[in-house]
């Protein structure tokens, strides 16, 4: 239950402001999401542009790659699919440990997806095929910040912890095994159950040690793609899109993050139909400030600014000029919520200023004992 | 998992190393009768372990190898455990689909 000054649900909020990770931007004032310019990693991708949600085909294997194609070489093509690729992930081509860290350009090839993605759109009274093809990477500043890397450290080190319990267990297999008090079929038996047990074991510790990675790790995501549009008698580029986000800690507490996106000849799409249809380019600088992102804070602040234009192109256009998102945790499960942003209207272009105060009060404190 | 074994005949001192090259999170456990002799857990950027094993008596061991393989940046492992650079075992695959992890063993005698 919340007692609110404008209406809504904040819950989203904060979590967004708590881990500075995208939310789903609804039609709700109350939502952050709102009021700031999207500036994580992967922002462009094939599936993006071609407006695809789901049904997106992540290949790991050839069988995965036969199938993924499948739609685009039978006769009975299928109009909306997606399928993404990183090929160092596969068992096609794949990439061994010791060279994925030897520098950053390995990581950056490493971590390098291509996908595409085709659907269809009804735009002015005719039936579109949209297709898109996009390239995007992600590299941690910090090797010891890389997921992959930590995994394997962790691996390392929940192994050496508990290695004297397994050799123990091994060493008595053997034994039993020597002495023919097992078959040698019972022996693979319990060497797979003794062996899978310590892969599950492990595997938890691995998890458990990940999730104590700072919040706040530096890194830095490149993406490109393009798209087009197709109909009876008639093609237009959907643009290329360009998207560079870079994330950097500031101490313990804060983070910085910065976007630079630029469209080249997007087709604005409100102009299909009419006699000569638009295209437009636009460029999107952002810069944001985040403090008090891990979850035991009792302030967060989020502060953004871009160079947002009532002239840029469509996927830009929403985009907040100035942003400042603040909250106080007044007491257990009772926040204090403070929102303002400025920004262009979508239709006019005009500038609007938008602010609100609220207080987030959370169900538990309205829970009685019986 | 399969690990390809080879019988060996070498002289001491011994020297066992193990090699991993993999996108997966590899561990290998060897060991002679039931007695324990090396076990390692190979991070990325590690792609070779080695131990002196100074106390391994002249005749006949009964060298048993265990390898464990988690998915981590891909399914593939390759492994090779060699005494005094003679290969004596090799762990080379994918973890199967539908699974995290993958184990095998293999056996073999070495003369000292």
């Amino acid at each position: 239950m919340r007692k609110t000054i404008a209406k809504g649900s904040l819950a989203s909020s904060i979590v967004c402001l708590a881990t500075a990770a995208v939310c789903n931007a609804a039609e709700d004032p109350n939502n952050i999401n709102n009021y700031l310019v999207d500036i994580t990693a992967g922002a462009v991708s094939a599936a993006g542009i071609a407006s695809l949600d789901s049904g997106i085909t992540t290949i790991e294997t050839a069988q995965d790659l036969v199938v993924a194609i499948q739609p685009l070489t039978s006769a009975d093509q299928k109009s909306a699919f997606g399928l993404a690729i990183t090929p160092a992930k596969t068992t096609l081509f794949p990439m061994p440990g010791d060279v994925y860290v030897k520098n950053s350009w390995w990581r950056l090839l490493g971590n390098l997806t291509l996908s595409y993605a085709q659907n269809e759109a009804e735009l002015s009274g005719q039936t579109y095929q949209k297709r898109a093809i996009s390239l995007d990477t992600v590299y941690f500043f910090r090797l010891q910040d890389d997921p992959v890397y930590a995994a394997s450290d962790a691996f390392q080190r929940c192994s050496d912890d508990t290695a004297a319990t397994v050799n123990e267990k091994l060493s008595d297999l053997l034994q039993r095994k020597v002495a023919q008090k097992i078959t040698e079929v019972q022996f693979k038996e319990e060497q797979k159950k003794i062996l899978g047990d310590r892969g599950t074991e492990t595997r938890g510790c691995i998890a458990d040690e990940l999730s104590k990675a700072p919040w706040n790790s530096g890194r830095l995501s490149i993406s490109v793609g393009q798209g087009r549009l197709r109909g009876i008698g008639s093609s237009y580029s959907l643009g290329r899109q360009f998207n560079l986000n870079a994330q950097y800690p500031a101490g313990t507490q804060g983070l910085i993050q910065v976007s630079l996106r630029r469209a080249n000849r997007a087709l604005d799409t409100d102009t299909l139909g009419q006699p000569q249809v638009d295209f437009k380019s636009s460029r999107l600088a952002a810069v944001r400030y985040t403090y008090g992102g891990e979850g035991s804070s009792a302030l967060r602040v989020l502060v953004e600014a871009s160079n947002a234009k009532s002239s840029s192109a469509n996927a830009f256009r929403d985009a907040f000029m100035y942003a400042l998102g603040v909250d106080k945790k007044l007491a257990k499960g009772m926040w204090l919520e403070f929102r303002l942003g400025r920004s262009r209207a979508n239709d006019s272009g005009t500038e609007q200023t938008s602010g609100l105060l609220s207080l987030n009060l959370a169900p538990s404190l309205f829970e009685f004992k019986k | 998992m399969n690990v390809e074994t080879h019988n060996a005949t070498i002289t001491g001192p011994v020297e066992l190393e193990i090699m991993s090259s993999s996108g997966a999170n590899v561990e290998v456990f060897v060991f002679d009768g039931s007695k324990h002799l090396a076990r390692h857990a190979f991070k990325f950027g590690e792609d070779t372990f080695v131990v002196d094993l100074p106390g391994m008596a002249v005749g006949q061991h009964p060298i048993t190898v265990f390898v464990l393989a988690l998915t981590n940046l891909n399914r593939m492992y390759s492994v090779l455990v060699s005494f005094n650079h003679e290969i004596v075992a090799v762990a080379d695959g994918n973890i199967p689909e539908g699974g995290d992890n993958d184990s095998g063993s293999g056996t073999l005698t070495l003369t000292v």
